[in-house]
């Protein structure tokens, strides 16, 4: 067990870390991240730029620190909508049965069968890019992960002995779902949206990379490295530094949320046999 | 070769961290099995019996070991030898069966495919005569298609069919002796009665030893030479099953024989002049608009005040349905559910349920007793104080000790959790209990003692009782009356005494013979029942 | 099972239905003549003279009810005809369908790769939870899915093509170009399958019926070999489907870096370059194709596993 906290406790404050100095941006970043330095171009890690520069002489730390605002910001915001979407409607799903659960899952079926990133070239295609339409196209459909998995997990609790004999012994529903079916939801679904955020992080990316999600000026982890690209093989720290950070965050973020399902579980209703 | 089972001081304990070894889990049992012989191994949960057999085929889980004896079948040391000796004695010499027989089949393999093992392992049969020899096989275990055996899946096989198939499987080894763990604790009674003559009538045929592990006393009663009494890791008494049926010597054993021995309790019969409690009126239930989907037709019932009424239903009879559409948990598609005690209508917590699973019914994550005061949550008279006095004063009528209350139902036992279930419907005041199999998760010892509980509280409380079950002894032991349900209707009720005595349906009458049947004045013997006359085997 | 495939293909035809009634209104949501550039995507030509517009309008039936014009475009789409390109002014199915092939290809060739890889990796890990081979396997694979294509693409490309220079950095002429994405696309679909594989041999290893088989006589290994190992691949046949239909529609990126001329790249540059016809037919070909990818996929699994009862979607 001990090696298991440690693994947690890195995670965890290497992710506070990169965190914070996001948040810490504006004024820990020793250069305003837009200043070009045409002299400096493609610089190696010296001691005035930590991480050296890009092509048009920014240093890239400073690029680093700014850019992680719009990706985490963006990311972590569609990862709430999506959870409490999703989750409201996977409970309403398995407590209404009948039409409206068949309409319901119908409905998830068709989202989750839409490849993601087809529906966010098509949302861009239409509404154009930006932050509105980025999080749309997030958002639309990213709460089908969690609809599928709160029903499902909701039609199991409800399955189980326990919450029959509430209903016997006179519990209103509003006590069954609050104090019996959401705490077993807790745990699976803490998990889910750790490693939604991750996705989504890297989807942000994956957008802002192809030049359809961050608009310049501004700029984010995504948009580095397509810039970085062409120089790579002069400046490779280009094309390492924002990717590394992307790979760290979301994989301490994903280490985080299965540590944190693991314990919030408590006795376990229902065990994943995925995690070790 | 002789076939004699012979283990001699054997020991079991858990092996821990640094490389020795922890808990006892087994010491000093010591029996033998001669062939042809039928050795009943009786105990509780717990003591050890499936460990006992999984010893002798040296499949223990991982954390486990054997730290002494031996354990002998004709010359072979079974506890010394190495594997490739152990895996030819396994599923030959020695069969096993299990106790949830689909759950031990590879749900993606036809049983013919499973059958392939054991003739090609033990007796080197392949292809065309395995094939001959595995339809031979489940004909003699009471295939009437072995063909379309061979085909089926796993799940696609009743209880007892599947039972029968792992007999088969045992058999296609040539064993000598055979391992039974409780084979028919899942099945009811009439399927128990017909694996008990098949295993038998294989022991007569081929000359089997077989050592019949169940917790249950009274169903082996009629076919074991002889039984031995196993309690927390140890033999505590053994001998003729002639002998230890009418003078055991222990009292855990006497102990046994009493919860085998269910006969019928005294109690005050209610006159039907006191007045109904509960009606049912030609209540009918279906799933879905096709009509294959109906669950109960035409159900009639009337629960009189202060009585026990005992329905008799076999799995898919319809019972569960029947008690949910009772309590409330389901909606009757047709008739009427009518209750006539005071406030009946407004009272809906009136009417409370005790489940079959005793863990099922409570939440993993709350306290037990988090648990029981939730019901007590809305009743705004009722402040913190009074609430924990009552589930106090509830605990201590279901003889439990309050110091449980804090524990997780993951730490308690079935039998404990039971009595926290009626504990938690007392609370509610209910005028009418309905206990949906309420016993038949838990060994004999227990049930006895459960069942006795709910005399008394019946008796205390003026309660109104209906016991659903599929077991005749439960019936028999608490029921002033009793219907018996046949998919979904019912065929026929009538009082105890009278069922017994003289069932009316072809039905009823099924049910009863594969009872041990009573004597006149109501009380049986095991004794009577090992007459071959009676055991069905003539 | 017939009430089955019926739900899942009312699904599949929801789908198309759906996509396709939406990227049907694109011309008619976004800033501009609606007419002249559903024109421009029927009639070939590069400039279209203000006094044709009307007539061209009614004979291509634009004043007809909206509905009835969807229709129309639907049945024109499936019988081949997507309507021509912005940029190239050639028939958009021509393009498409090629395009088509070279995704297919390059997700046939990453999953063959992933499976390869994850079967062994998962079963090793599977049998052994919490050896140290499983501890290093579940870290690295685990590992895999923090990677964003665009990180893990560009590193290999550095390395391997500029730095080494065993393979082409960019383009789809030959085995050795199909390498890199293959592989980079590979990455989590390894993950996943991995996990899975593990999680089926766990569960496999832990049913009741494998000491029942022990207690018939089988060896360990027999035991493991005919019981445990394919009970335990179970779940990666509908996995491998779910992630072929996945990768149709998720291979944009890689084969906007690699510039491998596939579905994803072809998607890519029709919003670029506001290409809406394209758009239109590479948007419905792939949801068609991976909607239909898994229905099928689905009914076969439920099929060839009778047990399985009622789909939780």
């Amino acid at each position: 067990m001990r090696s298991r906290i440690s693994v947690t406790a890195v995670a965890g404050s290497v992710l506070a870390l990169i965190v914070l100095a996001v948040l810490l941006a504006p004024w820990i970043s020793p250069y305003p991240p837009a200043e070009q330095n045409l002299a400096l171009r493609l610089a190696p890690p010296s001691a005035a730029h930590w991480l050296g520069t890009d092509n048009l002489g920014r240093d890239t730390l400073s690029r680093i620190l700014e850019g992680g605002r719009f990706s985490m910001s963006v990311a972590a915001l569609a990862t709430v909508l999506t959870c409490i979407l999703g989750v409201g409607i996977g409970i309403l799903s398995a407590r209404r049965r009948g039409w409206v659960d068949e309409f319901l899952t119908r409905t998830n079926d068709v989202l989750l069968a839409l490849p993601e990133m087809v529906v966010a070239l098509f949302i861009v295609a239409a509404l154009g890019t930006g932050f509105g339409p980025l999080l749309l196209a997030l958002t639309v459909t990213g709460w089908t992960p969690f609809a599928r998995l709160a029903r499902t997990l909701a039609y199991d609790v409800s399955a189980r002995g326990f919450v029959d004999a509430a209903r016997v012994l006179g519990c209103s529903p509003r006590f069954v779902i609050f104090r019996h079916v959401l705490p077993h939801l807790a745990a699976p679904i803490l998990g889910q949206a750790t490693l939604r955020f991750g996705h989504l992080l890297i989807s942000v990316g994956a957008l802002s990379y192809l030049g359809l999600g961050v608009q310049p000026p501004q700029s984010d982890w995504g948009s580095m490295l397509a810039a970085a690209q062409p120089f790579a093989d002069r400046a490779p720290l280009g094309i390492l530094a924002p990717g590394l950070v992307i790979f760290t965050v979301a994989l301490c973020v994903t280490l985080l949320g299965q540590r944190a399902a693991h314990m919030a579980a408590g006795p376990l209703l229902l065990p994943t046999a995925a995690d070790t | 070769m002789s076939a004699r089972l012979v283990l001699d001081g054997l020991e079991v304990r858990h092996k821990t961290d640094d490389g020795g070894h922890g808990r006892r889990l087994l010491s000093g049992v010591s029996l033998a099995v001669e062939p042809g012989e039928f050795v009943a191994l009786v105990g509780s949960s717990g003591s050890g019996k499936t460990l006992t057999a999984m010893s002798c085929l040296r499949l223990l889980p991982p954390q486990l070991e054997i730290t002494a004896g031996s354990i002998r079948l004709g010359d072979q040391d079974l506890a010394r030898a190495r594997e490739p000796e152990l895996n030819a004695v396994r599923g030959g010499r020695l069969g096993m069966l299990f106790q949830q027989p689909k759950r031990m089949f590879n749900p993606n393999r036809t049983i013919g495919n499973h059958l392939k093992e054991p003739l090609r392992l033990h007796a080197g049969l392949r292809g065309s005569k395995a094939r001959a020899k595995a339809l031979e096989l489940l004909a003699e275990v009471g295939f009437a298609d072995p063909g379309k055996g061979l085909r089926s899946f796993p799940h696609q096989l009743s209880g007892g069919m599947a039972q029968r198939a792992m007999t088969a499987l045992a058999l296609a080894g040539q064993p000598d002796m055979l391992l039974a763990d409780e084979p028919t604790s899942a099945l009811d009674k009439m399927l128990e009665r017909q694996v008990l003559q098949l295993l038998d009538r294989e022991r007569r045929e081929r000359g089997l030893g077989i050592l019949y592990i169940t917790h249950n006393l009274a169903s082996v009663a009629a076919y074991a030479d002889r039984v031995l009494v196993m309690n927390a890791g140890s033999i505590v008494e053994g001998g003729p099953a002639g002998e230890l049926l009418t003078r055991p010597a222990t009292e855990y054993a006497r102990d046994l024989l009493a919860a085998a021995q269910l006969a019928p309790a005294s109690r005050r019969r209610p006159s039907p002049g006191e007045g109904d409690v509960l009606v049912l009126d030609k209540v009918g239930k279906r799933f879905g608009r096709r009509r294959g989907n109906t669950v109960l037709e035409d159900v009639s019932l009337t629960l009189r005040r202060g009585e026990i009424l005992g329905v008799l239903g076999q799995s898919g009879s319809g019972k569960s349905t029947l008690a949910k559409a009772i309590v409330g948990l389901e909606e009757a598609s047709a008739g009427t559910i009518s209750r006539r005690f005071d406030g009946g209508a407004a009272r809906p917590t009136a009417v409370q349920l005790v489940f079959q699973e005793p863990h099922g019914a409570f939440d993993p994550r709350m306290t037990l007793w988090a648990s029981l005061q939730a019901p007590l949550l809305p009743r705004r008279d009722l402040p913190p104080a009074q609430r924990d006095k009552r589930i106090a004063a509830a605990f201590k009528e279901v003889e439990l000790d309050a110091g449980l209350l804090d524990n997780r139902p993951g730490q308690c036992s079935g039998g404990q959790l039971q009595r926290a279930t009626i504990a938690r419907a007392l609370l509610l005041e209910p005028q009418v209990l309905i206990c949906d199999e309420a016993t038949s998760a838990l060994d004999a010892l227990t049930q006895r003692t459960i069942l006795n509980l709910l005399l008394r509280l019946q008796r205390e409380h003026d309660l109104s009782l209906i016991v659903i079950s599929h077991d005749m002894d439960v019936v028999r032991y608490m029921c002033d009356r009793v219907a018996v349900l046949l998919e979904g209707k019912v065929v026929e009720v009538a009082e105890t005494r009278d069922f017994f005595a003289a069932p009316r349906h072809p039905h009823s009458r099924a049910l009863v013979d594969a009872s041990i049947p009573c004597r006149a004045d109501g009380l049986w013997s095991m004794l009577d029942a090992r007459n071959p006359a009676v055991r069905g085997n003539g | 099972m017939l009430q089955f495939i019926a739900k899942r293909t009312a699904t599949l035809v929801a789908a198309v239905a759906v996509s396709s009634f939406a990227v049907f209104l694109i011309p008619y949501v976004t800033p501009g003549d609606p007419v002249r550039k559903i024109i421009r995507s029927r009639v070939a030509g590069d400039a279209i003279e203000d006094s044709s517009v009307q007539a061209l309008a009614e004979s291509l039936g634009l004043n007809d009810p909206l509905a009835a014009q969807y229709f129309r475009w639907l049945g024109d789409f499936f019988s081949g005809d997507m309507g021509l390109s912005y940029v190239s002014r050639t028939p958009v199915a021509e393009q498409v369908l090629p395009s088509l092939a070279v995704t297919l290809s390059l997700v046939a060739m990453s999953l063959g790769l992933a499976a390869a890889v994850a079967l062994p990796l998962g079963i090793i890990s599977g049998l052994r939870p919490g050896s140290m081979p499983d501890k290093a396997i579940t870290a690295v694979t685990q590992a895999f899915i923090a990677m964003p294509e665009y990180w893990v693409a560009p590193v290999l490309v550095l390395v391997f093509a500029l730095k080494l220079s065993v393979l082409p950095t960019a383009g789809w002429n030959d085995l050795s170009s199909a390498v890199l994405p293959a592989l980079t696309l590979a990455l989590r679909p390894i993950s996943f399958f991995t996990s899975a594989v593990r999680a089926g041999i766990i569960d496999a290893a832990a049913a009741d019926h494998v000491p029942a088989a022990r207690a018939r006589g089988l060896s360990q290994a027999q035991s493991i070999i005919r019981h445990v190992i394919p009970n335990g691949l179970v779940p990666l046949s509908t996995l491998f489907a779910v992630w072929f239909a996945g990768l149709l529609g998720g291979s944009v990126i890689v084969e906007v870096i690699f510039a491998v001329p596939g579905m994803g790249r072809l998607l890519f540059d029709s919003v670029v370059n506001s290409d809406i016809p394209l758009a239109q037919g590479g948007v419905v070909v792939v949801v068609a194709l991976a909607v239909g990818v898994t229905t099928l996929a689905d009914s076969v699994h439920r099929f060839l596993n009778p047990t399985v009862g009622g789909s939780l979607a």
